[in-house]
């Protein structure tokens, strides 16, 4: 099990940063290229949306990293901040429908929950924590098709 | 790093990784299309959920005028990716 905590400033800019630090990661534990493809979409979704949505003197969000043989476990903690959890209906996007019947937004959150293995959020004391599971080898089948 | 640029009057070349931090620059470069190209893919390694907003923007800009991108040389994580937000059936991918 490998386990590290970086302090992630609340910049839209820090995002590349992000992904480096968790490229590490991936290499340390010879994770997929498909795996870190969906691992980078999900953390940019989630950590652009604590920037942008909640609002908060803290000048840093916290994010942990779990890598195990079986899986990849990345959370964020977003201390000093309003209580929000998507609505279903934020949830909900129909990615069928033709452009012209498609509303705006929703779109990232949909990615991130069709990427990753569990998406949670939690809330406690003033402070909001957004998890995410990715199972290891979860999706090869889908991108080799 | 990303670079977004013309090759030639028909085509728009993305490279690099598109991510939240470079929305900025893909954006103005998106909305000041005007008219059909070919959007290559063959150098981007990555794009967010934001650079797929983006382009659905431009899509649905250029649609109502009768014109469209069409995107070439997506790798296999990008196709992944359009086809999960149902991109594959708002745009020609080649």
């Amino acid at each position: 099990m490998f386990v590290e905590t970086w302090l992630l400033r609340r910049s839209i800019a820090t995002v590349p940063e992000m992904h480096e630090l968790l490229r590490g990661c991936y290499e340390r534990f010879s994770i997929d290229p498909a795996t870190a493809f969906c691992l980078d979409l999900a953390a940019e979704e989630v950590f652009t949306n604590l920037v942008r949505h909640n609002r908060s003197d803290e000048k840093f969000v916290t994010m942990t990293v779990e890598c195990s043989p079986q899986e990849v476990h990345l959370q964020w903690i977003d201390r000093g901040v309003p209580r929000f959890e998507p609505s279903a209906e934020q949830l909900a996007v129909d990615v069928t429908r033709p452009i012209s019947q498609r509303r705006p937004g929703g779109l990232g959150l949909h990615l991130t929950r069709s990427v990753v293995d569990a998406l949670t959020f939690g809330y406690e004391n003033g402070d909001m924590t957004v998890g995410v599971v990715k199972r290891l080898g979860s999706d090869r089948e889908e991108t080799v098709k | 790093m990303f670079e977004i640029c013309f090759r030639g009057e028909d085509t728009v070349v993305l490279s690099g990784r598109l991510d939240a931090s470079h929305e900025a620059v893909a954006e103005s470069f998106l909305a000041a299309l005007d008219r059909s190209m070919t959007v290559d893919f063959d150098e981007l390694k990555y794009i967010g959920s934001n650079g797929l907003g983006l382009l659905f923007a431009a899509q649905a800009r250029l649609l109502e005028k009768g014109e469209s991108l069409k995107l070439i040389n997506l790798n296999e994580h990008l196709r992944y990716v359009f086809r999960l937000g149902g991109f594959d059936t708002i745009f020609q991918i080649e």
